[in-house]
C-alpha cells in the first residue's frame, strides 16, 4: 500500500497497489484525526509521524498530544498553521509549498551569519541603542518569514525574531545549528537559538509562572513544551507566544499599548502581572483613539526603568520601521507615533 | 591594512573592552530580570489600614495596624482628595509593615529606589503614593524588598523574597537616608518653584506629579515629572546631597 500524504507530510489518504483509495483521513489544524473513512489502517498520520493508540504522536524522542497543548487548543491566530512545520525535520525542507522556512534548504543563520568583524562590531554597537535596525537579524527574518498584510502580530514578531538573532555569535556556536550558545557565559543557556528562550520557558504552560529551585523566576511560561527547538519556525511561534503573554490580557488597550508592550515583551521586559498593575493604576484617558490608555511614562519612572524602557521602544521601533520599508505586507496599524516618541525621548530624561 | 579594517578599529577596541567588563549587549541577558519592579515578586502581601488613623496609631506604637487582604492586584478605589503625607511619614508606615511582615527592622539593608507621586493640585504638598525598594548582598546575588503604600485606596503591598544578579564589575548603588539634603518633598516644593507650577497650570491640574530618585537607574538625582497623559509636562532634576 502507499501512503498519500499532504503537504504537511501528513497521510491523507492510503491506496493499493492497483491505485485505489483504501483509507482516507482527515486532521483538523491542530493535527487531531477527524475523519477515517475505508478499511485499511495505519499507525502514521499527521505530519507523517507514527501515532499512537492514545491518539499521541510520537516525535521520536516526544510525544505530542494533538488535542491537548493549551496554546494549540486555546489560540485563533494563524500562526497555528505553521505548527506542523516544526515538528518534522523533512517536512520542513521539502514540503513547504507555501511560506517559511529556507527556500534553498540551507541554515539561514550560516547564509546570514556576518562575515566581517568590523561589521559585527558596527552591530553590536548600534543595533542595541536602536540607531540602526538589526541587519543580520533582517536576513533571517527575510528567509524563515513573510510578510502578512494585515497581521501585525507577525510584524512584531518579525522585529522580535530580528533583534533576537542579530547577536547569535557563528564563532562561539559550537553546535553549528540554531541554538544560542555562548560558550563563555553557557549559564544563559536560551536553548532556542534565534529567538533566545530558554527551556523553561518552552516547558511551562502559557501564562504561568516558571519554577526554578522551587520557586517562581518572575518569567512565564509559553506552553511550547513539545515544540523542536532546533526549527527556526519554532523560534518564530515562541516570540508569537512571548508576544501574547502581554497581548492578551491587555484588553481595552490601544494599538500604541499593544506596540509599547510587544517592545517590552520582545526582551521579556514586561509580563503579564505588569499589565495587571497598568490596568489597576495607570488607565488614562487617551488623547485620541489611537493613543495611550496607560501612562507608561509613570509606570517607567516608578518602576525604575525608563532609559531601559526606552531603548527597548526605539530598538522595536527601528526594526518595525525597517521591516515596513522592506515591504509595505509588514503590516503596522495605526500606532500614534507622536506619543511613542515621545516615550522615547523623555523617558529617558 | 584593509581601510575598512582600519577605519573600524577602534570600534572593534571599545568592543573588547565593553566585552571583557560584561558591559556589551547580550540578548541572553534579557532573560534574567535584572531590576526590581513590583510586577516581578512572587511574594506580594497586599495589606489595608485606615489611613485616618495610621500615623497617630504609629506614633504610639506599632499596634495592630494592618490587615491583611486576600488578593493583589484587584481593581482599586481612589476617593478625590489627599493625605499630603511627607516622606518621613511613609517611611515610619513601611518600615512598620516590614516588620509586621518579616518581625526584622531592616538592619543591614540598603535604600535602593524612592519614588512619589500625587495628582496635581493648586498646593501641592506631600503625596498619596510611596514606594521605596530596600537591597542587600546574599551570596553573589541582591535580594530586595519593596514596599508600596497607596493612601487614597487604603492599600499597603509589601513584596519580597526575590533576588537578583549584582552587575559586574560596579554593583548597584544605595541611597543615603541619613545624608539625603534634599528629601521627596523638597524636590517637589524646588520643581514648583522652577517651572512645575507653570506647567500644571498650564493643563488645569489635569495632571500627576511623580517624584523618583532611583540612582540605579537613570540617574543619581532627584527627577520630578509632570505627566499630563502621555506627555511629560515638565521634567527638573535635583542632586539630593
Amino acid at each position: 500500500m502507499y501512503g498519500i500524504d499532504d503537504a504537511l507530510g501528513s497521510v491523507r489518504q492510503i491506496t493499493n497497489p492497483d491505485g485505489h483509495i483504501v483509507l482516507a483521513k482527515a486532521y483538523d489544524p491542530y493535527g487531531v484525526n477527524n475523519l477515517n473513512n475505508g478499511t485499511a489502517s495505519t499507525n502514521y498520520g499527521f505530519t507523517g509521524e507514527h501515532t499512537e493508540p492514545t491518539g499521541d504522536i510520537y516525535l521520536r524522542a516526544r510525544h505530542y498530544s494533538p488535542g491537548v497543548g493549551r496554546f494549540i487548543t486555546r489560540d485563533t491566530w494563524d500562526g497555528v498553521d505553521h505548527l506542523p512545520m516544526s515538528f518534522n525535520r523533512w517536512n520542513y525542507v521539502n514540503a513547504n509549498p507555501v511560506n517559511l522556512t529556507d527556500p534553498t534548504g540551507n541554515n539561514p543563520m550560516e547564509e546570514c551569519r556576518v562575515l566581517f568583524p568590523e561589521d559585527l562590531a558596527v552591530e553590536m554597537a548600534l543595533v542595541p541603542l536602536g540607531v540602526i535596525p538589526a541587519l543580520t537579524g533582517m536576513c533571517i527574518v527575510e528567509k524563515i518569514m513573510h510578510p502578512k498584510a494585515g497581521d501585525y502580530l507577525n510584524t512584531y514578531t518579525a522585529a522580535g525574531v530580528a533583534i533576537e538573532s542579530n547577536f547569535y555569535d557563528p564563532w562561539v556556536d559550537t553546535r553549528g545549528g540554531l541554538y544560542w550558545r555562548f560558550e563563555p557565559f553557557d549559564y544563559y543557556h536560551s536553548g532556542l537559538g534565534i529567538c533566545n528562550i530558554s527551556d523553561a520557558q518552552m516547558d511551562t504552560a502559557f501564562g504561568e509562572k516558571i519554577i526554578e529551585n522551587g520557586e517562581p523566576n518572575g518569567h512565564y511560561g509559553l506552553g511550547l513544551r513539545y515544540f523542536d527547538q532546533e526549527y527556526p519556525q519554532t523560534a518564530v511561534v515562541a516570540m508569537k507566544m512571548r508576544l501574547l503573554l502581554v497581548i492578551e490580557p491587555c484588553t481595552d488597550c490601544s494599538v500604541t499599548d499593544i506596540f509599547i508592550a510587544s517592545a517590552l515583551a520582545r526582551g521579556s521586559n514586561l509580563f503579564p502581572s505588569d499589565i495587571k498593575i497598568l490596568k489597576t493604576e495607570y488607565r488614562i484617558k487617551p488623547s485620541s483613539p489611537n493613543g495611550m490608555t496607560f501612562n507608561w511614562a509613570l509606570y517607567f519612572t516608578r518602576n525604575n526603568s525608563r532609559s531601559l524602557s526606552s531603548r527597548h521602544l526605539r530598538m522595536f521601533q527601528t526594526n518595525v520601521q525597517e521591516l515596513q520599508r522592506r515591504s509595505a505586507d509588514w503590516t503596522v496599524p495605526d500606532v500614534n507615533w507622536e506619543e511613542i516618541n515621545i516615550i522615547i525621548n523623555r523617558a529617558g530624561s | 591594512m584593509d581601510k575598512r579594517l582600519v577605519i573600524s578599529m577602534p570600534l572593534i577596541i571599545i568592543l573588547l573592552v565593553l566585552f571583557g567588563t560584561g558591559c556589551y549587549y547580550d540578548p541572553a541577558k534579557d532573560q534574567e530580570i535584572r531590576y526590581p519592579r513590583l510586577a516581578v515578586y512572587h511574594d506580594i502581601r497586599p495589606y489595608t489600614y485606615d489611613p485616618k488613623t495610621i500615623l497617630t496609631v504609629l506614633d504610639g506604637g506599632d499596634g495592630e495596624i494592618f490587615q491583611s487582604l486576600p488578593d493583589w492586584g484587584q481593581e482599586r478605589i481612589y476617593p478625590p482628595g489627599s493625605f499630603a503625607w511627607q516622606q518621613q511619614d511613609y517611611i515610619k508606615i513601611t518600615s512598620t509593615l516590614n516588620r509586621f511582615v518579616t518581625q526584622d527592622n531592616l538592619e543591614g539593608w540598603s535604600v535602593y529606589s524612592i519614588n512619589a507621586s500625587r495628582d496635581c493640585a493648586d498646593t501641592p504638598l506631600g503625596f498619596d503614593n510611596f514606594a521605596i525598594t530596600y537591597f542587600k548582598i546574599v551570596g553573589d546575588r541582591y535580594t530586595t524588598r519593596e514596599m508600596h503604600v497607596r493612601a487614597l485606596a487604603k492599600e499597603a503591598d509589601w513584596a519580597g523574597n526575590m533576588d537578583f544578579p549584582r552587575p559586574f564589575p560596579l554593583g548597584w548603588a544605595s541611597i543615603d537616608l541619613e545624608k539625603l539634603k534634599v528629601t521627596a518633598d523638597d524636590a517637589l516644593q524646588i520643581a514648583e518653584a522652577n517651572g512645575g507650577k507653570a506647567a500644571r497650570q498650564r493643563v488645569n491640574n489635569a495632571c500627576t506629579i511623580a517624584v523618583a530618585l532611583a540612582p540605579n537607574a537613570d540617574d543619581v538625582n532627584w527627577g520630578v515629572y509632570y505627566f499630563g497623559g502621555a506627555a511629560t509636562l515638565f521634567h527638573f532634576s535635583i542632586y539630593p546631597y
